[in-house]
């Protein structure tokens, strides 16, 4: 503008970073929990973690023999086996008369050892923090996609003004300067920002063309919709069905362990799901996908092979390979597949998912002490003034207020009776009431060690988790180690670390205020005269 | 062979940080610059990385393999500037002992240099 | 009072303008690209990102607030115009 074009660019970097920084955080932090969300849901179903995980051969009979029972004349099945990320197995079904539904995750899971039903809490799970970071809530999808996408789209310029306006980028590389005020601020933003850069830009520009149909709205697919996302089955549902034996007389079962291992052999690695179309007839057909991503531009879905009941290997060209080569037809399209791969790390194994997760962290804590170093750099000068009182207040509950909200989502979801009515829906309540909660406490009582005090609550909610896990669970938590049962136990690891996390930080909050007030009342009163007159306990 | 990339990325990034001034000089004391070795360096670390994405290369197919070469990359150069805060000692042993830092030192204006005279 | 007027106009003129001038040059850019209907929403998408980014942070460049107004509205009115000379008013 009037300036240099870096003096500009730090301009439109403070202020498109600015707007919706709040907004932003929430979806960082919400976007890098949904690379784990499967686990998220998988230690949100206690009844599931006496599932212990099988051999995908056991999995499959078990799901077979049940299905036969739930949906002796179905159209088609499914049947997801255990994973790494999850060890109950899952089955489907379309049951004749219905039509088929687009849904998100098996329809019913079963305990593998015993073939039965579980009956699982209804949940929100990993797949409310999913879609809050794409489409928010409680709102039409669109509109919760648009203002996601204005959110990205301030990001991206931020991201990339940032960069410009950063002159000393590879000397400053690895610098972080701590117990300074504002230079650690700034140190510590930049070493989240720019030593994953390439994750952010990544993550942020892919965001924005995942989001194309809501925000493009004038270049878009003409005949898509979305369809609705019924969820699994109710318990309550499913009550009779572990006690039905009405089943279809005469039905051949085909041999799973030859199809698995003949499928696991070519595959070169495990199953993932089983799909068997006219199941119960003589020409079903079973169509087996491998749980190996080992390609960006595999599509959907791993490979398939086909097979009928026999065991025979049907030569039909998978739809997968023709797919794959429809799908990198031109370069738009590739890049395409890749922008939304990465972005969503379908194809990511254990160590890739961690180190996605922990770039996500690193993104999150980029937001989060870019919005405090705004603030930490005009205290002197702005203090008592509205936009940096709204601006301190936003930032103490967008930041330490979220983690409380999703510390209490947790709790909700193992304190709230398992069987009470929408108990999904009062998850995701508590979720929003407690982050409104630290709202009012950071309007009201933001000065009074506010920071230390909604720190340390999100702290000791996660601290205590793996306690709660242990009590609230029908496996206790000893059990689950030596089941192996790595998702929840991950989950319970991951809790705990960021529990301390927050402690640490709270404690450092805490040394922090008392050093100031001491400094401030060594006889220095340059205070600024609108400061309000009690600031002690405040720092930002 | 994670193990393996990943150590050749953190070691890639100590050679980077011996390029910039400042570390330099923490580790070989004020007024001392890398100077022309700053080039020799970043080549070397440039190499260590390679190195890096070659052994991702044989776990993992290319395309994913980059991925997981980014994501090391990332992981290594945090730990790497906070071992520059906060163990810079340990950070001048591993430079010394591990990686140029026997070869290239001048060791007449290394602080830590006893002479062996 | 009138800088802060002046500068309202450059930020919504690159935010509307910027978006508008963006998606017309996209679909100028995958007109020229001549592509199946699929890959063709793709490189719109994937461009338009690109060039919106870009527009911003050269909207910012400039010395001059009007003239930075000016220039995105005049891009579009022209880019716009023989879109729609071209197209008969249809976006492909």
């Amino acid at each position: 503008m009037k300036g240099p074009f870096r003096q500009s660019m730090t301009w439109l970097h403070t202020w498109s970073s600015l707007i919706l920084i709040w907004l932003l955080f929430a979806v960082f932090v919400t976007g890098t929990l949904s690379f784990y969300r499967t686990e998220i849901t998988h230690w949100m179903q206690p009844e599931g973690h006496i599932a212990n995980k099988v051999d995908t051969v056991t999995a499959a009979d078990s799901a077979w023999d049940r299905l036969t029972l739930l949906a002796p004349w179905g159209k088609s099945w499914s049947v997801s086996l255990p994973s790494e990320r999850n060890p109950k197995t899952g089955v489907s079904w379309v049951a004749e008369g219905e039509a088929e539904e687009r849904r998100r995750g098996p329809r019913a899971l079963i305990n593998a050892s015993n073939g039965e039903v579980l009956a699982l809490r209804e949940t929100a799970g990993g797949n409310f923090l999913y879609d809050f970071h794409f489409e928010l809530y409680a709102m039409p999808r669109d509109v919760g996609r648009t203002i996601v996408g204005v959110a990205s789209m301030l990001m991206l310029v931020a991201i990339i003004s940032g960069v410009i306006m950063h002159r000393k980028i590879f000397s400053d590389f690895f610098t972080f300067r701590p117990r300074k005020r504002t230079v650690s601020w700034i140190d510590g933003h930049v070493i989240g920002s720019v030593l994953a850069l390439p994750f952010h830009i990544m993550i942020t520009f892919s965001g924005l063309v995942l989001l194309s149909s809501t925000l493009l709205f004038w270049n878009s697919n003409p005949g898509t919709q979305n369809g609705g996302r019924p969820t699994t089955v109710a318990p309550s549902q499913l009550e009779h069905i572990n006690t039905s034996t009405h089943t279809r007389p005469a039905a051949v079962k085909p041999d799973l362990a030859g199809i698995l291992a003949d499928a696991e052999q070519l595959f070169g690695g495990p199953v993932a799901s089983l799909n068997i179309q006219h199941p119960m007839t003589a020409n079903a057909r079973i169509q087996v996908t491998s749980a190996t991503r080992d390609s960006l531009f595999g599509g959907r879905t791993g490979r398939q092979l086909h097979y009928d009941l026999n065991g025979n290997r049907q030569n039909d060209a998978s739809p997968g390979d023709t797919a794959v080569q429809s799908m990198a037809s031109s370069l738009a399209t590739a890049v395409f597949i890749v922008l939304k791969v990465t972005h969503e790390a379908r194809f990511a194994d254990v160590i890739t998912r961690m180190l996605f997760f922990i770039a996500g962290i690193l993104g999150s804590a980029m937001v989060a002490t870019g919005a405090v170093l705004w603030v930490v750099k005009r205290t002197r000068k702005q203090a008592g003034s509205v936009g940096y009182e709204l601006v301190s207040m936003l930032n103490l509950t967008a930041i330490a207020g979220l983690m409380v909200a999703i510390g209490s989502y947790f709790w909700a979801n193992r304190l709230l009776p398992a069987d009470m009515e929408s108990r999904d829906l009062w998850e995701i309540r508590v979720f929003f009431l407690t982050w409104l909660l630290t709202l009012l406490h950071a309007y009201l009582a933001r000065k009074q060690h506010g920071w230390f005090i909604q720190l340390s609550l999100a702290a000791t909610l996660f601290i205590c988790i793996p306690i709660l896990d242990g009590l609230t669970s029908p496996v206790g938590l000893w059990a689950g180690l030596v089941a192996h049962d790595w998702p929840r136990i991950g989950f319970d690891l991951i809790a705990l670390i960021t529990g301390f996390g927050l402690l640490m930080s709270a404690f450092w909050v805490r040394q922090h205020t008392l050093k100031r007030i001491k400094n401030g009342e060594g006889g220095n009163h340059h205070n600024n005269s609108r400061a309000p007159i009690a600031t002690r306990g405040s720092t930002v | 062979m994670i193990i393996l990339a990943f150590i050749l990325t953190f070691l890639g990034f100590v050679q980077f940080a011996m390029a910039i001034d400042g570390h330099y000089q923490a580790v070989y004391g004020r007024c001392q610059k890398p100077g022309r070795r700053r080039y020799l360096f970043q080549a070397v670390a440039c190499l260590h990385l390679l190195a890096a994405l070659w052994v991702c290369t044989t776990t993992w197919q290319l395309s994913i393999a980059i991925i997981v070469w980014i994501g090391l990359i990332q992981l290594a150069a945090v730990l790497v500037a906070g071992l520059l805060t906060w163990r810079s000692s340990w950070y001048g042993a591993l430079w010394r002992f591990g990686c140029l830092g026997r070869l290239c030192a001048d060791q007449k204006h290394d602080i830590n240099h006893t002479p062996s005279v | 009072m009138k800088e802060q007027l002046l500068l309202t106009t450059r930020v919504v003129s690159a935010a509307v303008g910027g978006y508008a001038l963006a998606a017309v040059i996209s679909l100028w850019l995958a007109y020229f690209a001549n592509l199946e209907p699929r890959d063709h929403r793709f490189l719109v998408n994937i461009s338009f990102f690109l060039i919106y980014l870009l527009l911003i942070l050269a909207a910012f460049g400039f010395r001059s607030h009007l003239k930075t107004a000016f220039a995105i509205a005049a891009g579009n009115a022209v880019l716009w115009a023989g879109w729609f000379a071209i197209q008969g008013g249809a976006t492909a």
